[in-house]
Formats: C-alpha cells, sequence, structure tokens
C-alpha cells in the first residue's frame, strides 16, 4: 500500500546542534505508530516536521502523493489534512470551546457556520464534553481542555493525527481519559504518529512503535518484539528504565 | 509672611486657559491618531523578516526615543516645518513632533503585544490550515489587543502631559496662557495651579476611559 507519510533522508539542525539525521520512515494509511525515547532525542522535532512546523534542512517530506518541500506546495492545504495536538493543548483562550472547534472549519475548510457547529457540537460529545461548549478554555482540567484540542483538530476531518506528548502536560488522573480517546480514534482506523511517554499506550495502541535517540531512529518493530525482545542494547538500556 | 492669592489672575485668564485646553485636547487627538497608525507600520516593520526594514525601523525608535521631546519639537517646528509649508506653523509642527514620537513608542507596544502570544498559539492555528493572515486576524491580534490596552493608556497620559512642550514655540494651549500669566503678573501659583488642574482633569478622565475600556474587551 502507498504510505501516507513518506519521510526520506529528514534531516534538521538548531545552529549548530544536529537534532535529525537521515530520518526515513513510512507511516500505512490506518497505522498506529508510537514514538519514543529520552528527552532530547528528537522526536518531537520529528513530529513537527511532518506538518512543517520545522522546515528540515535536507530530505524530502511527502503527504498523502504531496511533496511538502516542493516549491509551488501550498503548505496551509496539506496541513490541513494533518491534525495535531500538542502537550500544552494550545487552546485559543480569547474563544469559547466551541469557537475554538468551529473557527478553522469556517475559515479553511469553507463550512457553513451553522454546519461547522454542528459538527463542533457532535465531536464534542464524542469526547464528552459536549456540556462545556460555551466555556471558555481556562476554566477546563487539563484532562478537559486536550480532549477539546482533539476535537478541535478532528473537526478538519484530517487524515492524519499527530499526537505531541498530549498527556505530559496532564496531572496523573487526567491521563486516561485522554488517552481513551486516543484509543477509540485508533480503533476507527485514523492514521496516526504518537509521541508519548506512556509506555501502556504504546504496547496496547501501536501497531509499531520507533524507539529514538540522538536524532536518529535506533529501532523499530511491533510493540511485542520491541517491548519484550528489543535488539540493541541502547533500547534495552532505555526501556530498563521506564519500564 | 502670607501669600496674597489673588483669583482674579484665574479668572481674567480662564477663558483663554479654556481655549488652551480644547487646543491641547485636539493636538494630543490628532497626535495619537497619526501615532497608532505610523507606529503600527513601525512596530510591523521591525518584526519583519527583511532585515533592511527591520534595521531602519529600530534606527527610528531608538533616535526618537533617545533624544528629548522638547528638542524635536523646536528641530520639526525651525527645521522641518518652514521648508515644507514655506512658513512656520505652531500646530502643525506640535501634532507632527507629537505624533513622530507617539509613533515610536506606539511600535513598541505593537511588538511586544504581538510578541507577548505564546508561539503554540500560532502553531496551533497553522497546523489547523490556516494561513499567516487569518492566524494574525483572528488568533494573534485579538489576544494582543488586550494586553496592549493598558500600555497604550500610559503612552496617551504621557502625551497629554507632554503636549505642555509646545508652549516653546508658542502653541497657544494650557501652558502657554499658564505662561502668559505668570510673565504679567509675576504670581507663580494662580496660573501654574490652574494648568495643574486642568491637566489632572484631562488624564484622570484618559485614565478613566481607558479603565472602562479595559474591563469592556475582558
Amino acid at each position: 500500500m502507498e504510505p501516507i507519510i513518506r519521510m526520506s533522508g529528514v534531516a534538521k539542525s538548531f545552529g549548530k546542534n544536529k537534532v535529525l539525521h537521515d530520518i526515513n520512515l513510512d507511516v500505512a494509511p490506518r497505522e498506529v505508530v508510537v514514538v519514543i525515547g529520552p528527552s532530547g532525542s528528537g522526536k518531537s522535532t520529528m513530529l513537527r516536521c511532518i506538518n512543517l512546523l520545522e522546515r528540515p534542512d535536507e530530505g524530502e517530506v511527502v503527504i498523502d502523493g504531496h511533496s511538502l518541500m516542493a516549491k509551488g506546495t501550498n503548505i496551509a492545504d496539506i496541513r490541513t489534512e494533518a491534525g495535531m495536538v500538542f502537550q500544552r493543548f494550545n487552546l485559543f483562550p480569547h474563544m469559547k470551546v466551541v469557537d475554538n472547534v468551529t473557527l478553522a472549519q469556517v475559515q479553511v475548510r469553507g463550512r457553513r457556520p451553522e454546519e461547522a457547529k454542528e459538527r463542533a457540537i457532535s465531536l464534542l460529545r464524542k469526547v464528552g464534553l459536549a456540556d462545556k461548549a460555551d466555556a471558555y478554555p481556562d476554566s477546563l482540567s487539563g484532562g478537559q481542555a486536550q480532549r477539546v484540542a482533539i476535537a478541535r483538530a478532528l473537526a478538519m476531518d484530517p487524515k492524519i493525527m499527530l499526537f505531541d506528548e498530549p498527556t505530559s502536560a496532564l496531572d496523573p488522573e487526567m491521563v486516561g481519559e485522554v488517552l481513551a480517546v486516543m484509543k477509540e480514534l485508533a480503533a476507527e482506523g485514523m492514521t496516526m504518529v504518537v509521541v508519548t511517554h506512556e509506555m501502556g499506550f504504546a504496547r496496547e495502541v501501536g501497531d509499531r512503535i520507533l524507539f529514538m535517540e540522538s536524532g536518529t531512529i535506533v529501532e523499530e518493530g511491533p510493540p511485542e518484539q520491541l517491548f519484550e525482545r528489543p535488539r540493541t542494547e541502547r533500547t534495552r538500556l532505555f526501556l530498563s528504565k521506564v519500564l | 509672611m502670607y501669600y496674597a492669592f489673588r483669583f482674579d489672575i484665574i479668572q481674567e485668564y480662564l477663558p483663554l486657559l479654556l481655549k488652551g485646553t480644547l487646543l491641547t485636547i485636539g493636538i494630543s487627538l490628532a497626535a495619537i491618531a497619526n501615532g497608532l497608525i505610523l507606529g503600527l507600520f513601525i512596530g510591523f516593520g521591525k518584526m519583519a523578516g527583511f532585515w533592511p526594514l527591520r534595521w531602519l525601523m529600530s534606527g527610528y525608535i531608538n533616535l526618537f526615543r533617545g533624544t528629548p521631546l522638547i528638542l524635536q519639537v523646536l528641530i520639526i517646528h525651525f527645521g522641518v516645518i518652514p521648508p515644507i509649508l514655506g512658513t512656520t506653523n505652531g500646530v502643525v509642527a506640535a501634532i507632527v513632533a507629537l505624533g513622530l514620537n507617539c509613533a515610536a513608542y506606539s511600535a513598541e507596544i505593537y511588538r511586544a503585544g504581538i510578541q507577548s502570544i505564546d508561539a503554540g498559539q500560532r502553531e496551533a492555528a497553522y497546523s489547523l490550515g490556516m494561513t499567516h493572515a487569518q492566524t494574525l486576524r483572528h488568533i494573534i491580534v485579538p489576544q494582543a489587543v488586550r494586553r496592549m490596552i493598558p500600555a497604550f493608556g500610559n503612552e496617551f497620559i504621557v502625551l497629554v502631559k507632554d503636549s505642555s512642550f509646545v508652549a516653546w514655540i508658542a502653541v497657544p494651549e494650557i501652558m502657554y496662557w499658564a505662561n502668559a500669566a505668570k510673565s504679567q503678573y509675576y504670581h507663580i501659583w494662580e496660573p501654574y495651579l490652574a494648568a495643574a488642574v486642568i491637566y489632572f482633569v484631562l488624564t484622570y478622565t484618559l485614565s478613566k476611559l481607558l479603565q472602562w475600556i479595559e474591563r469592556r474587551v475582558k
């Protein structure tokens, strides 16, 4: 099957610090790829190269057949197909929850406001927050805010969803509610790339696990293989610290 | 020894002081309008990717912040306006000088307001497929404006008070008439206290108005 995400030879530096070396990654439609690894290993930077929040210095990123690096590619169009959920939610604080989920549908997808609002309410219901539609983001708990952020991304009907440590800023008792929504999404067949420290989630939901360190993909494989029989010493060492 | 406070001096000059008040208000409003618009371009110019523009705008801001306002007023009145208009014109020079000065400070308020918005807000908007212009209009500016209002409030109040410098170029505003009364009667307290009361009423009203606006947009 044609991959929906293809990264080939992607490299990225911040100043003199090279954070990604020659990353090659294909993600198939409906696949859930979970990226693990120590802090500073380049996981988030790799994820952010997929929707060009970071621009790779070298290499090529192709989303659903469209090259992101080619001149003339409309980056905004491609970003519309790749929803992203951030560690710190990044809800728009000056808008009600429902307007957070509606704005881009109207501005980017060109939907009628009533239609967009209907879609927003149904997505808020899906994440269990229909009753918060008229609340402002700062009245939400972290778990609720992150579920709204997921609804906001889903409202664009993206083909892929990118999760950048979606539970790392949450109090422990709120992690479960966010992971539950993500599991449901995976079960529905959404293509997902998830950067996380939640090893339980990785093992249960991931079709494939990538272990990254020092800007390279050290090892990848199905969860049972990577967690039970890691091939490299570096993976073994990392897992021994986090499991 | 006691000071014989002569209310009759204030009484005599009151109509002139009130006419001067209208001129102070008019000059201040015109200068604020100029400063806000020009400052917007300078502020965005300073954030531009094109370095010569950025450099030029920084230079403008540093020049107007780094030299005394009174010097700017005198140079513009005697050096800049006459070659353009063919004659001196105090009111025009006052509006231009105060406006250019206000633009430098306003530019920094715009820039600081825009840059105070967390980068995550822009990234979230981009990740939803919004363009740079849509992101500015719907996400950045509405949040930034709220943070700019108190800073603009300060700037406007400073401008109203600093407009008193244009008495130096014989613009007949509040300070000009207070000086005239002092020179005529050699009395300090009456004219200057009257002027102080008028300035205070103006700035206090302005600060209340801005507080009201600040509450409204919250």
